[in-house]
């Protein structure tokens, strides 16, 4: 994909970086795209997004559709919504434990960085370093929410 | 200007840990560890003319501590941002302003009520932008805060090393039993093999077992010119301290999570500078006080500082090898796992007792002592020595 066309929205920088957090909600669910922020003067790609490019220092940046598809470089399961002093489960994700949240280094991207996603259901168990998976945005306890799923079919019992 | 030709850590002062509830006065603890560390040095604290500390902590702020102590002048007051890697900055840049001839004695502290550092720890804090990139994109795909940054390092170390459970058990009776010889701690009772399998998981390798063990504690290091110590006080020195927030500037506490350094952490690239600037290696230091908020965090530190050899520390805290009496002690006062959370600045007291050969665990003859923060940036670090009397 040529990168242009991967280009959403151009980044509202002036709004800061809660602005910037209300453009990719707004964004994502618009779009329904995985996006990260890519540089137009010099095509870094960099997540969580920020002011300014961190490789040339342009402050013109876009949200860009990052694909579909990628590897699990490493993941952390939740196994329980009991919480302990320091920690707790979103609440609106409490229903759906045990989960995951799953880092993703996106297929399309060359610049190193993780996409992080949820994952809940019988699949868990296969999670791995390494594993190429699908990422989609789905709703997820009403929200839509980056889902990865491994690429490889289900294995039959 | 006069440039201070040495800074030394010239006293300690603490007030009593206790399990958190206490009850107690932030501001007051702070003022009675600060008043000890002057007495300590031998030092009126109408001469401390600096503080410093962490930024985010509930306890009594700089120039409030510094009209408390009575003291004559104020040449700085400053705080350093950032979270457990606060720790030896504190005294990185104590000793560097010292150096600098800009002050003679500054205060370095850390207070924690536990109760009320977990209520700071789980609130998006608009001028911590890595807790909002934490709200707004790693909460709603299921963050649970201060566990999954710990539990997603497990994940990434297990892919390229070998790792299990079992490390992690003995990493948390190791911090109990050397708590178990701190006059003042949290946990000092072992965890049986049944208990801790049996106990449920919370989040990725970890069970309650595995957590910081929550206190109400106040720790103060005061940091002098060389020229002003009296005699009969017991000086340490300060051999290196260094900051870093490593390879990629965006590797701090949660975001960490989003980028790829495993080879070149934050904590690592502060490893370089210390024995650069020291002109020592791993192989000199005596005792590690390494940053432990929870077991695999202390297993991966040490790692990370070099004290043991890269992939090696599951099997070296199986073998025992950082107990008080083994190759390489690590954390002799239970650290922050057992002995009782206070953001990694106990260490600094534990390592300043161990040089001084007065520590309740002390470790035989130790006269080099590792101060390393945590593996998320920016961080920092220390090497403490004992002073030779001539």
């Amino acid at each position: 994909m040529n990168i242009d066309e991967t280009m959403v929205a151009r980044c509202e920088i002036a709004l800061g970086t809660p602005g910037l957090a209300d453009q990719f909600r707004a964004l994502t669910a618009e779009h329904r795209r995985v996006l990260a922020q890519r540089c137009r003067a010099c095509s870094h790609a960099q997540f969580p997004p920020m002011l300014a490019c961190a490789r040339c220092n342009a402050t013109e940046m876009w949200w860009a559709d990052v694909g579909g598809r990628g590897v699990v470089t490493h993941w952390v399961t939740v196994h329980t919504a009991q919480t302990t002093p320091a920690f707790t489960v979103p609440r609106r994700l409490s229903e759906l434990v045990p989960y995951a949240t799953v880092f993703v280094q996106p297929e399309a991207v060359n610049d190193e960085f993780r996409i992080p996603a949820f994952m809940t259901g019988p699949r868990l168990a296969e999670l791995e370093a390494g594993l190429p998976v699908n990422i989609s945005i789905v709703d997820v306890a009403g929200r839509p929410l980056a889902v990865v799923e491994p690429v490889a079919p289900t294995k039959e019992a | 200007m006069v440039l201070n030709r040495n800074a030394v850590i010239a006293g300690i002062g603490e007030a009593p840990l206790t399990p958190s509830g206490s009850g107690r006065s932030a501001d007051a603890m702070t003022v009675e560890a600060a008043l000890k560390a002057c007495a300590d040095a031998g030092i009126s604290p109408r001469e401390v003319d600096g503080a410093i500390k962490y930024t985010y902590d509930t306890s009594i702020n700089t120039f409030s501590l510094l009209a408390n102590l009575g003291a004559k002048d104020l040449r700085l007051a400053v705080e350093v941002p950032f979270g457990g890697g606060s720790c030896a900055a504190l005294i990185d840049v104590a000793r560097s302003m010292i150096l600098a001839g800009r002050a003679r004695a500054i205060i370095c502290y850390r207070t924690v009520l536990g109760d009320s550092w977990i209520k700071q720890l789980s609130t998006a804090d608009p001028q911590r932008p890595y807790y909002m990139d934490t709200a707004d994109y790693l909460r709603p795909v299921g963050w649970t805060g201060y566990l999954g940054i710990f539990a997603a390092f497990y994940s990434e170390y297990a892919s390229k090393y070998s790792i299990s459970r079992e490390a992690l058990f003995e990493t948390v009776n190791l911090m109990r039993s050397n708590a178990a010889q701190n006059n003042h701690a949290v946990h000092t009772a072992p965890v049986t093999r049944d208990e801790y399998f049996n106990a449920p998981l919370t989040v990725g390798p970890f069970t309650e077992f595995d957590e910081f063990a929550l206190a109400d504690t106040s720790c103060a290091v005061l940091v002098t010119a060389e020229d002003i110590v009296p005699i009969g006080a017991n000086p340490v020195d300060i051999m290196a301290s260094a900051q870093s927030h490593g390879g990629d500037p965006r590797a701090y506490f949660d975001s960490r999570v989003l980028t790829n350094n495993l080879a070149g952490s934050p904590a690592s690239a502060v490893a370089s500078k210390l024995y650069e600037e020291s002109r020592l290696t791993a192989s000199d230091i005596d005792v590690g006080l390494v940053y432990d908020c929870t077991s695999f965090t202390l297993l991966y530190v040490a790692e990370q500082f070099g004290l043991c050899g890269p992939g090696e520390v599951a099997e070296r805290v199986i073998a025992g090898d950082f107990a008080t009496t083994g190759s390489m002690p690590l954390n002799p006062h239970g650290g922050d796992t057992a002995g009782g959370y206070t953001h990694g600045f106990r260490h600094i007291l534990e390592a300043v007792k161990q040089v001084r050969g007065i520590a309740d665990n002390q470790v035989t003859d130790a006269r080099t002592a590792l101060v390393g923060g945590p593996q998320a940036g920016p961080t920092s670090g220390l090497i403490l020595r004992r002073r030779e009397t001539s």
